[in-house]
C-alpha cells in the first residue's frame, strides 16, 4: 500500500512541472529548458531554509514558490520580446548556471546537497509516511492543475493560442503580448517551484540531481507524449512513463545501467512521438467554453433574414453560392417574421453608429529599407465614416505603409497621429485599443482554434481574458467571455458565417477564411480598419458579399482603408482611391479619374 | 594584480574565446543556413571526442583518431538532418523549427545516455598532444593550447574564404537567403543543408578534441559548450560571418577569464549570464525604442529565416 501510494505522491509532485511546463510550453509555445532549475530554486531555498534556520514548510513553501517566480520573471522580461529561441538560450543558461552554482558552492552542499530538512509537522505531530504525506501534495498538486486548466483552458488560454501560432494576431487585435508572455512564464516558473519545495520535503534532502537537465528533459517527454495544450494528456503521459520506470528497473540489468537505459528509451521516445504525432496522446481540445453554444447564442442574435437588402439585391440575384443570408441584428428581436424586401439594412444591435469621430493624419510618413525606401513622404487622412481605396502594382508600398500604421514596423521621418494622440509613442497592441485595427493580406487565422474563438478573440477588453477576474471574479469573467461570444456570433452572421462558427479555423476554404478574417477585425470596435487585400485569392462569389459588408461600414459609423488590386471590387465599394507607385502617393480621385493617369495605366494595364 | 596575471588570464582567454569560436561558427552556419535549432550538436559533440579515444585504444595513430573520431561526428550529426529533421520538415511546414527543437533534445538524452552506457560514467583522457607547458615572457601554455588557437584561426579562414570565393560557398549563401529561389536555380537546399550540418560538426568535432585532451571526456561533455555555442551566436547574430563569430567567441572568453581578476573562476559562468543578461535587456531597450522588434517577434519563427 505504502509502495502505491508513494509512487502517487511522486506522480502528483511531478504532474505539477508538466501541467504548468504545458501552459507554457503547449499553450503558449514557449520553450523552456529551465523547469526543472526553477523546480530547483524553490527546494534549493526551501532546504537552505528549512535545514539551516529551521523555518516552518509553509513559509518555506511561499519563499520557494515567489523565489522561482521572481527569478522566472526577471530571465523572460527580455528573453520574451523576441522569438522563441531566445528563451530557450536563457532558459538553457539559467539551467547550466543553476547546476554550476549549486553544485560548487559550500553553503549549498555542493553535490551532496543539503541534508536535515525539518519534515512536514501538523503541530507536533510529523508527515514522515507517504500516505501522511499525500493529503498535502494532493490538495497542492490539484490546486496547481486546477490553475493550469483555468489558464489554458479560457480565453486567457486562448490568448497563449494565439501567441504560438502567430504573435502578430493578438498584438493586431489589442493585446499586449510581451507582458501575457512574461505573467504567463512567471506563473509557471513558480509552479515549478512549488514542486521543488514539495520534492525536497518528500526525499528529506536537496541535490542537484533531483533538478538536473535531464529532469527537465523528462518533463518535456511527459508532457509531448501525453498531448501538447491537453492538460488531462499530461496527466495521461506523466501517470504512464513514470510508471514505465519500475518496470524497467526490474528488467534484469543493474540498477545503474536500468536507469541509463529507462533515459535512452525517453529520449528514443521523444524523438519518434515528434517525428511521427507530435501532438501526442492527447490532441489539444477543440473548444473550451462550456455554456454559449449556437443553441443559446441565437435568441442574442435576433431573426434570420435578407440582410442589406437595397444593397444586395442586385448581386444577391446572381451570386448563388455564398450563404444568402444574413441576418437582422436588432436588439428587440420578437418583432415578426422576416422583413418586407426594402426594409433598411439593419445591423449588429450594439454597432449603433459609432458617436466618436475620429481621423487620422500621417504627414510625410518614409520607411527606407537598406537602399530601398519602401514608403516616400506619404500623406494620407483616414477617418471614421469613410472608404479609401489604395491601389498601386506590388512593391509599391502599401503593406508597408500599412504596417507603419498599424505599429508593426516604425517610419524613419513623418508623422503619424490619431486624433490628439502621437501614434509613434503607441505600441502596436496599443493602437487596436485606441481605434486602428488592420487585417492581414495572408489571413492569419488561428487553425486550431473555431471560427467563433477566432473572432471572439478580438473583442475588446473581454474580463474573461483577464487573471484578475479569472480568478477573483469569475461570473465577470464568464459574462465578459459570453458577451464577447454572441458579439463574434453577430460579426459571424453579419458576413453570413455563422453556420460555420464551431469549425476550426483551418477547415475553411480560402474565401470563407477571408470572411472570418473580416469579421475578426470588425469585431475589434476599431472606428478605423486597415484592410490588406479582402479579395486576393477568393473567388468571384464571395467578392460581392465582402463589397456588400464593406460598403457598409461607413452607415456603422467606421472608416476603412482598403489595399486592392481587383478593381472591380473597388468600384463596388465606390469610394475615393489613392494611387501609390514606388513608395509614394502619385494620384487621387476617383477609380475613373485615376485611369486617367498614366502610371496607373502601365501598371495595370501595361499599356 | 600584476601584469604577468593579466597576461596569463589574457592567453587563456583567447584559447577557450578559440574554442568557443569554433563552437559558435559551427552552430551559426547550421542555424543560420537551416534554420534547425540544432540541440544535438552537443551530441556530436561528445561522440567525436569518445570516437577519438576509443581509434586511439585501438591504436589508431593521432592524427588518424582524431580524424576518425570528427568523421563519426560528422556522420552523426548529417545523418540526424537526413533522417529526422528533414522528414519533420517536410511533413510539418512552418510549424517544424519548435518540433524540431523538441526532437533534438530527445537525441541529446538518447546519445548522452548511451555514451554512458558503453564507457561510463568516468572521465576518459585523450592523450597524445603533448601538455608540456611553454614559457613564452612569462605566460604559460601548452601545445595543445597552441593547437587549438592555430586549429580555430585556420579553420574559421578557411570557412570563409569557401563562402565567399567559391562557387560552392556561393550556393550555400543562396540557400541562406532564399531557399525557394536557389531551388529554382537548380541547387538542392536538402544537399546544401546535408553539407552544412557537415561542415559545422567538423568544427564543433575540433573543440571537442581539444576539450577531451585538456581535461576528459565525460558523457554530458557537449551539454556546457553548447551553451557557449549558443551564446556566442545569440551575442553575434546568426547572419554574421564565421570571422565575427571567433572573434566574438574570443571576447567572450577574454571577459570570462579577465574577470577572475574581480570575481572567484567558480562565479565565471555568472559573469556570463551576466553578460548575456545585459545584452538583452540593451536589445529590449533598443527594441522598445523601435517597438515592435527588428528581429521580427512578429513573424512566425520559421518564415523569419
Amino acid at each position: 500500500m505504502e509502495y502505491t501510494i508513494d509512487i502517487v505522491n511522486q506522480i502528483l509532485i511531478l504532474l505539477i512541472f508538466v501541467a504548468s511546463l504545458n501552459v507554457l510550453m503547449g499553450y503558449a509555445g514557449q520553450a523552456s529548458v529551465a523547469q526543472a532549475a526553477f523546480g530547483g530554486i524553490g527546494g534549493y531555498t526551501a532546504g537552505y531554509l528549512s535545514a539551516n534556520h529551521g523555518w516552518p514548510f509553509w513559509a518555506t513553501l511561499i519563499v520557494g514558490t515567489l523565489g522561482a517566480a521572481i527569478v522566472g520573471t526577471l530571465v523572460g522580461l527580455p528573453a520574451l520580446r523576441f522569438a522563441w529561441d531566445y528563451l530557450v538560450l536563457l532558459t538553457l543558461a539559467v539551467a547550466t548556471i543553476f547546476t554550476d552554482v549549486v553544485s560548487s558552492a559550500s553553503q549549498f552542499g555542493g553535490a551532496y546537497g543539503i541534508l536535515g530538512i525539518h519534515p512536514l509537522g501538523i503541530g507536533n505531530h510529523q508527515l514522515l509516511s507517504p500516505s501522511s504525506m499525500l493529503p498535502v501534495i494532493a490538495i497542492l498538486a490539484i490546486a496547481v492543475f486546477a490553475i493550469c486548466w483555468r489558464l489554458g483552458e479560457s480565453p486567457f488560454g486562448r490568448i497563449l493560442r494565439a501567441i504560438r501560432s502567430d504573435e502578430s494576431v493578438p498584438v493586431s487585435l489589442g493585446k499586449n503580448t510581451v507582458a501575457i508572455k512574461v505573467m504567463t512564464f512567471g506563473i509557471t516558473a513558480g509552479m515549478a517551484g512549488i514542486a521543488g519545495v514539495l520534492l525536497v520535503y518528500y526525499d528529506q534532502l536537496v541535490t542537484p540531481d533531483q533538478f538536473s537537465f535531464d529532469e527537465a528533459v523528462l518533463f518535456v517527454t511527459m508532457l509531448v507524449f501525453g498531448g501538447s495544450a491537453n492538460l488531462i494528456g499530461s496527466v495521461i503521459g506523466t501517470a504512464i512513463i513514470f510508471a514505465s520506470g519500475p518496470i524497467l528497473q526490474n528488467l534484469n540489468v543493474g540498477a545503474s545501467q536500468a536507469s541509463l537505459l529507462q533515459l535512452i528509451i525517453y529520449g528514443a521516445a521523444l524523438v519518434l512521438l515528434m517525428r511521427f504525432r507530435p501532438q501526442g496522446l492527447l490532441r489539444e481540445r477543440r473548444e473550451f467554453w462550456r455554456g454559449a453554444r449556437p443553441a443559446e447564442l441565437a435568441p442574442a442574435i435576433g431573426l434570420r433574414g435578407p440582410m442589406l437588402a437595397g444593397a444586395s439585391t442586385a448581386v444577391n440575384g446572381q451570386a448563388a453560392d455564398p450563404p444568402a443570408g444574413a441576418v437582422t441584428l436588432a436588439t428587440a428581436a420578437p418583432a415578426a417574421a422576416g422583413p418586407a424586401p426594402g426594409t433598411p439594412a439593419v445591423r449588429p444591435g450594439r454597432k449603433a453608429p459609432s458617436q466618436r469621430h475620429s481621423e487620422l493624419v500621417t504627414t510625410g510618413l518614409s520607411k527606407r529599407f537598406g537602399g530601398i525606401t519602401a514608403v516616400d513622404g506619404v500623406d494620407l487622412t483616414l477617418r471614421s465614416g469613410e472608404l479609401i481605396g489604395l491601389i498601386g502594382p506590388n512593391g509599391a508600398g502599401k503593406s508597408t505603409l500599412f504596417a507603419l500604421l498599424a505599429g508593426f514596423t516604425r517610419p524613419d521621418t513623418g508623422t503619424l497621429r490619431l486624433n490628439d494622440t502621437d501614434l509613434l509613442a503607441v505600441p502596436a497592441y496599443r493602437r487596436s485599443r485606441l481605434g486602428i485595427s488592420r487585417s492581414f493580406q495572408d489571413i492569419r487565422l488561428i487553425p486550431d482554434l473555431t471560427v467563433l474563438d477566432n473572432v471572439s478573440i478580438a473583442a475588446p477588453a473581454n474580463p474573461g481574458e483577464h487573471l484578475r477576474s479569472l480568478f477573483g471574479a469569475p461570473r465577470t469573467a464568464r459574462r465578459g467571455e459570453t458577451a464577447a461570444r454572441t458579439e463574434a456570433m453577430e460579426w459571424l452572421t453579419f458576413v453570413g458565417l455563422d453556420k460555420q462558427a464551431h469549425r476550426l479555423a483551418g477547415e475553411l476554404g480560402h474565401g470563407e477564411q477571408k470572411l472570418v478574417a473580416l469579421s475578426r477585425v470588425l469585431a475589434t470596435g476599431s472606428d478605423l480598419l486597415l484592410l490588406d487585400e479582402p479579395t486576393s485569392g477568393v473567388e468571384h462569389a464571395w467578392i460581392e458579399r465582402l463589397a456588400q459588408v464593406i460598403v457598409e461600414l461607413p452607415s456603422l459609423g467606421r472608416g476603412a482603408c482598403v489595399v486592392e488590386h481587383n478593381l472591380s471590387f473597388l468600384r463596388l465599394l465606390d469610394c475615393p482611391c489613392v494611387f501609390m507607385e514606388a513608395g509614394r502617393i502619385a494620384g487621387r480621385g476617383s477609380l475613373d479619374e485615376l485611369m486617367q493617369v498614366e502610371d496607373m495605366q502601365k501598371a495595370y494595364f501595361g499599356l | 594584480m600584476t601584469l604577468q596575471e593579466v597576461g596569463e588570464l589574457a592567453a587563456s582567454g583567447v584559447i577557450q574565446g578559440a574554442s568557443f569560436g569554433l563552437l559558435g561558427a559551427g552552430f551559426g552556419l547550421i542555424f543560420g543556413i537551416t534554420g534547425r535549432f540544432h540541440f544535438a550538436y552537443s551530441s556530436s559533440f561528445a561522440l567525436a571526442a569518445y570516437m577519438a579515444i576509443e581509434l586511439q585504444l585501438w591504436g589508431a595513430p593521432i592524427l588518424a583518431a582524431i580524424a576518425g573520431g570528427i568523421a563519426v561526428g560528422v556522420v552523426l550529426g548529417v545523418g540526424i538532418e537526413r533522417w529526422i529533421y528533414q522528414p519533420m520538415a517536410d511533413r510539418l511546414g512552418n510549424a517544424s523549427p519548435f518540433t524540431i527543437f523538441v526532437a533534438s533534445l530527445g537525441i541529446t538524452i538518447v546519445v548522452e545516455n548511451g555514451i554512458n552506457l558503453i564507457w561510463g560514467g568516468e572521465g576518459r583522457p585523450f592523450s597524445g598532444i603533448s601538455v608540456t607547458p611553454i614559457n613564452i615572457g612569462g605566460v604559460t601554455f601548452t601545445y595543445l593550447d597552441l593547437f587549438v588557437v592555430i586549429a580555430a584561426v585556420v579553420l574559421v579562414a578557411a570557412l570563409e574564404a569557401f563562402l565567399r570565393r567559391t562557387q560552392a560557398g556561393r550556393v550555400i549563401s543562396a540557400v541562406r537567403v532564399n531557399p525557394q529561389l536557389a531551388r529554382g536555380i537548380g541547387i538542392r537546399p536538402r544537399q546544401v543543408h546535408l553539407w552544412v550540418f557537415a561542415i559545422g560538426t567538423i568544427l564543433c568535432g575540433v573543440a571537442a578534441i581539444y576539450q577531451a585532451a585538456d581535461s576528459a571526456a565525460t558523457p554530458d561533455m557537449g551539454t556546457a559548450p553548447l551553451f557557449d555555442a549558443f551564446l556566442v551566436v545569440f551575442l553575434a547574430g546568426y547572419t554574421k560571418p564565421p570571422s565575427v563569430l571567433l572573434a566574438t567567441g574570443i571576447g567572450l572568453g577574454l571577459i570570462q577569464n579577465l574577470s577572475q581578476l574581480w570575481v572567484s573562476a567558480d562565479w565565471s559562468p555568472v559573469v556570463i549570464f551576466t553578460v548575456l543578461l545585459a545584452y538583452l535587456v540593451f536589445k529590449a531597450i533598443g527594441v522598445s525604442r523601435l517597438r515592435p522588434a527588428r528581429r521580427p517577434v512578429l513573424q512566425p519563427a520559421g518564415e523569419a529565416r
